[in-house]
Parts: C-alpha cells; structure tokens; sequence
C-alpha cells in the first residue's frame, strides 16, 4: 500500500508540521499561562481566583480603560490617515510602486530606533520644539514628551504602514468603472464615495482596523517610552509582573483576560459591522 | 419649435499628450434616433463617447445635450446615461437597488422609486429577480439589469461602450432585438459604440464611421454599406478585395483603368457614385486608382470570358462551406481575394486557374489616399 492509499498517513505528512509547531508554541504556552494564572504564586502552590478578583482593583481598571481610549483614537487616527493615503496613492499617482516603498520604508528600520528618534522630536528643546520656534509658532522651549499625546503619536506612525497596506490592497483592487457608474447616475464625489467606494472597501477596513487595534491594545514598548510612568498600559503592567514583580500567576491572568476583551470586541465588531454595511462575510 | 437635436458635437477633438484621439468631430444625433459609431479599437470612439458622458473633456470644440452645453459639466449633472463595458453592475447591491440607484441620487420618493424598478424590470423582463444580487444572474441577464439602471432616469441620451461585446453570438443576437424593442419602447436617444460592423448594421438608423480619430462618413446603414466614399468605410462594413492601377483615359461616360493585368474599362453612370469620385475629385490621367469589388459580385469560371468582359485570373487557394455559399480565397497578383458563390455552383478545387469577371454594379473605385490597404478577411 503507497502513501497515497493510506488517508491517515497523508493527513499527517500534510498538516503535522504545522499542527505541531503550533500546539508547541501557541496552545501549548497559552494552557500553561492559563493554568498559572489560578495559581497563588508559582507552582507548586494552591490554587486561587484571587488574580482575577485582583484585576477589578481600581487600579487596574485605570489602566484597561486607558489603554482602550488609546486603542480607539489610536485606531481611528490610523484609520483615517492610512485611508486617505492609500486613497492618494490609488487616485493620483502613477507612481504606485515607490510610494508604497516609502509607505513600508520605516518599517526596515528597528523600532527602538525609531522610537528614540521620537523620543529626540517630542523631547523639552527637541526637534519639534527647536522647528516651532524656528518658524515663530512658540518663543521657548517646548516638550511633549511622557504624554497621552506623544504615545497616541508615536503608536499611529508605528502602526501606520501595518494599515494602509491592506487599505490600499481593496482600493486599487476597485473598479473605477463602478465610481463612473455611481458618478453617472448623479451621484457626486461625496455620495459616491460612501455608497460606492466605502461599502466595496469594506473587507479591507475592517482588516487594517483589526491589523492596528490588536496590537496597540497589547502595546508595552511604546508608551514606556514616549509615556513614562503616567502613560502606562495594560501591555506595561503585564511586563512588570512578569519582569519585575515576578509575579507570574497575575501577569498571566492579566494577558488571559486582555486576550478575552480582543476576542470579544472582534466578534461582535464584525458581527455588527457586518449588519451595518449590509454586505455579509461572503463578499469579495 | 424646430425638431430637437439631443446630441450636436462641434469640431471636437481630443488629445492626450501628443496624441490626437479625436480630430474635429462634428455630428448632430435627433431626438429618439438609434446612432451608432463604429470604428477599429483605438479610432477614438471610446472618447468621444466619454467626453459626451463627461467622463473627458474636450480640449477644442463643444457638445450640447438638448441644446445646453455640456462641456465643464461633471457627469453626474448630465441628461445621460451610460452602459459600461464591463457593465460596472454595483456588487453590493441587489438588482433592484442598483436599478433604484439613479432614482436615489434624483431624490425620487420611496414610493415612486419602487414603482419605477418594478416597471423597470418589467421593461428588460427580469420580473421577481429584484432581490438578486448582480452576480447571481447570467451575462445576459446582467446586461438587461445595467440598460434597466441606464434608462430608469428617463435620461436624453443613453450611451453604450460595447456592452454585447462579451457575449455569445445567439445571446448577441437576442440582445440586439431586445435594444432594438426597448428603444422604440421608451424612445429614448441611443448612442452605441462598436467595431464590430454586424452589431452596427443591424441594430442602428445611422452610423458614424470613425477611423484614426477622423470621422470618414455619416449616414443611414443603407447609404453606407452601398454608397462607401472610402475604401477605408467600404472595407469596414464588408470585405472588399482592391486591384491597384492607373487611370489612362477619362471622359465623362467612361473610365479607362491600367493594372498589370491590361486594361479595364468602367462605365461612369451620371450621378453615381464612381462618377462622383472621378470627377467631383478631379481624379486625373495618370493618377493612381483602387478598382474594389465586393465578394459577392465576383463571379468565378474556368474559361476565359468572352469578348469586352473585363477580367482577371487567380487561382483556388483555399475553400471553406458555408451551407449556402461558398467562400473561396483566390491567389492573385496583388493580393488574396474572398470570393462568395451560391452553394448550387460548380464546386472549384484549390490549385485551380480561374478568371474573374464581375457585375458592373458591383464596382467601386476609391483613390488609394482614402483607405488603408485592401486587406480581405476570410472570415
């Protein structure tokens, strides 16, 4: 009998690998930070519920509610930004190839880079500062470093290009003879844009909005940088526990619960988006 | 009140960069009349059928929609309608919706709207598909949803960029008709561009002939396919096979040709339409002429023909059946020639020498200036 008479077998020449990296690497760490996190202290200690009971401290909350404003404005900043340069790139330019390079571009260079980088614009007498008064907005010295502000900023250019991508992908995936078509039934620029252009680059919104919100929620670099000890997230607290306060049953049970917001917040974003737009998942 | 015109296009041309798309176009289409434009692809039909969409703009000259001028008004305050290519259908929306679309943006009441889709549909027959979405329908239905959405506003003038070109030949036909029908019904302006000259000639009143930008002639399907001024527009709606010569004699009742097969001699009726050419043109001796004859006046016989009978000789090259004619592709001296011949004739072999003779109707004598190369297509 060859292999491929034999289902079983094939089935596991096909998908093993993969199957197995995965249940090594992504569930099989996940049941473990599961397990910990109703633990009180390391293992072999008892069990408890005490970490999640901990994580409606009001401390806490604080902190989740920050980091939810910032993921929404976050989001929404990319959202319009990345829309409308992607939008540019599609409409007015013949030069596809090289912009989306310079869309891409600061994605080759490291992170800390570019957030130190920021770090030296945002900074008191920094770059933005040192502009500001070059043209005569201010007369001294400015800083907006360890702001809301600066990690709103900071998190939108990092997450920028992760956003237009996909933006671009759907607009330019277009047919501009629908856009004729809607413009010669008397519809104008504005109107055709909502019930043409929007509802047709549906699928690709909601994939960058996604791309972006999810990582900004788990973010923990960015705002320790650019936000100090005022600006911290619920990515931060997570990296304490683990690092610092090496209480590893709470960070875990941290991540469990943020994994759960995501989860939830993503079903019901497409279920309800979905309805709205009117068009269902089978689209496109 | 003088009977409208819904169309009048003023010396308009058209360039992109350096290239000219459009040359000085003037035409004027009346109202209710089914006008087509038919040219090879990159005539410059498209444009001119866009510019009147809105979707270009002229660089010199004007068109006017019901009188208005129209030229820096953006489409979606056009009388017109258009019928894409590719259709342009709206994926996300239902037929219906699509059909109501342009009832929408007119600010029509809910009310009415559904009154005129549900006629709509009535009008293309596609009654109960109003709830489908557009890629649940067949090529052909697709396009009775995109002329519904097209006429729906009760527009001057709709517009058609080839909208059968992707369609089967029997489904062609069928549509045809249907446009034909829905034309009458509504009595609305047609405006079709085409390149393929069965779909003009069947289906329209006039026809706007377009090469390399230049319209060539204008006139009813009738006066163009029997009275061509071009060996361009006569080799366009229908083969034609060209022998190339000289003039060598002239006078008002006659014509004498040189071509490297000896003389011919063509007979100039008053008024018609090689007398027109001749002498309107002021063809001289010595000047070089196409003598064009259509594949169905050509004749073929094995002997020689009699005495007077112009003639030339060829030989069988190839043969194709066609139930009642045959079709022959004769080797000359200048060129392949398509010759058509009832079914009921004497069946010739390839490789057959064969004389040519033809019905002095059946000539037509164009400067070779006019037109690109006789090229006939065994089609």
């Amino acid at each position: 009998m060859s292999v491929r008479d034999r289902y079983w077998l094939r089935l596991l020449l096909l998908v093993g690998i993969p199957v197995g990296v995965l249940l090594l690497f992504f569930v099989l760490p996940l049941v473990i930070m599961l397990w910990l996190s109703f633990h009180d202290g390391m293992p072999p200690a008892p069990y408890t519920l005490e970490n999640y009971v901990r994580l409606f401290d009001g401390l806490y909350l604080n902190v989740l509610w920050r980091t939810l404003t910032m993921t929404v404005q976050v989001t929404v900043l990319v959202t319009i930004v990345g829309y409308t340069l992607a939008y540019s790139v599609v409409q007015f330019s013949r030069r596809t190839t090289l912009l989306l390079l310079l869309v891409i571009l600061p994605f080759w260079t490291n992170y800390i880079v570019r957030m130190y980088a920021l770090i030296n614009i945002f900074q008191t007498g920094g770059a933005m500062s040192w502009a500001l008064n070059a043209v005569g907005v201010l007369n001294e010295d400015y800083g907006m470093l360890f702001t809301h502000e600066a990690v709103l900023i900071g998190l939108a250019y990092v997450w920028l290009p992760l956003a237009t991508l996909p933006f671009y992908a759907s607009l330019s995936n277009l047919d501009t003879d629908l856009i004729d078509a809607s413009k010669d039934l008397g519809a104008g620029p504005i109107k055709t844009f909502y019930s043409v252009t929007l509802p047709l680059t549906y699928n690709g919104l909601i994939a960058g909005i996604i791309l972006v919100a999810i990582p900004t929620f788990g973010a923990f670099v960015t705002p320790a940088l650019l936000g100090g000890t005022d600006q911290i997230m619920i990515g931060n607290v997570i990296d304490q526990q683990f690092n610092q306060a090496f209480n590893w049953p709470f960070g875990a049970a941290i991540g469990i619960f943020v994994s759960l917001i995501v989860l939830v917040v993503l079903g019901l974003s497409t279920k309800i988006g979905g309805n709205i737009v009117g068009v269902g998942g089978d689209q496109q | 009140m003088t009977r409208m015109h819904t169309i009048e296009v003023e010396n308009v041309t058209k360039e992109f960069g350096s290239l000219v798309a459009v040359e000085d176009a003037n035409f004027q289409i009346k109202d209710g009349e089914f006008v087509s434009i038919l040219g090879p692809s990159g005539s410059g039909k498209s444009t001119i059928l866009r510019m009147v969409a809105g979707f270009e703009t002229p660089t010199t000259g004007s068109i006017a929609i019901e009188g208005n001028e129209v030229v820096g008004v953006p489409p979606f305050e056009r009388n017109s309608n258009m019928v894409f290519q590719n259709l342009a259908l709206f994926p996300h929306l239902t037929v219906a919706e699509n059909i109501e679309y342009g009832l929408k943006q007119a600010n029509v009441d809910k009310e009415t709207r559904q009154k005129r889709v549900s006629e709509m549909l009535e009008t293309v027959r596609l009654e109960g598909y109003g709830d489908r979405q557009p890629d649940e329908l067949s090529g052909g239905e697709q396009q009775r949803v995109a002329l519904a959405r097209a006429i729906v506003n009760e527009p001057a003038v709709v517009l058609f960029d080839e909208p059968l070109a992707s369609l089967d030949r029997k489904l062609r036909q069928h549509m045809q008709f249907e446009l034909q029908r829905i034309q009458a019904e509504t009595g609305i302006t047609f405006l079709y561009v085409t390149h393929d000259q069965d779909i003009a000639l069947s289906i329209s009143d006039r026809m706007i002939v377009l090469n390399e930008g230049a319209i060539q002639q204008i006139g009813t399907v009738e006066e163009l396919y029997n009275a061509p001024m071009s060996q361009f527009v006569a080799d366009f709606l229908g083969d034609l096979n060209a022998i190339p010569s000289t003039i060598t004699d002239l006078s008002e009742e006659y014509v004498t040709l040189d071509t490297s097969e000896g003389t011919i001699d063509i007979e100039l009726d008053a008024g018609g339409r090689n007398e027109n050419l001749i002498h309107s043109d002021g063809l001289a001796e010595g000047e070089p002429v196409n003598l064009c004859l259509r594949p169905h006046e050509i004749s073929l016989q094995t002997e020689p023909p009699g005495d007077g009978q112009p003639s030339v000789t060829g030989t069988v090259k190839s043969r194709m059946f066609r139930g009642n004619e045959i079709a022959y592709i004769i080797e000359t001296r200048w060129d392949e020639f398509l010759v058509i011949e009832d079914a009921g004739n004497e069946q010739l072999t390839n490789g057959t020498p064969v004389h040519l003779t033809w019905s002095r109707a059946g000539t037509y004598l164009f400067t070779p200036a006019n037109g690109t190369k006789p090229n006939p297509k065994p089609a």
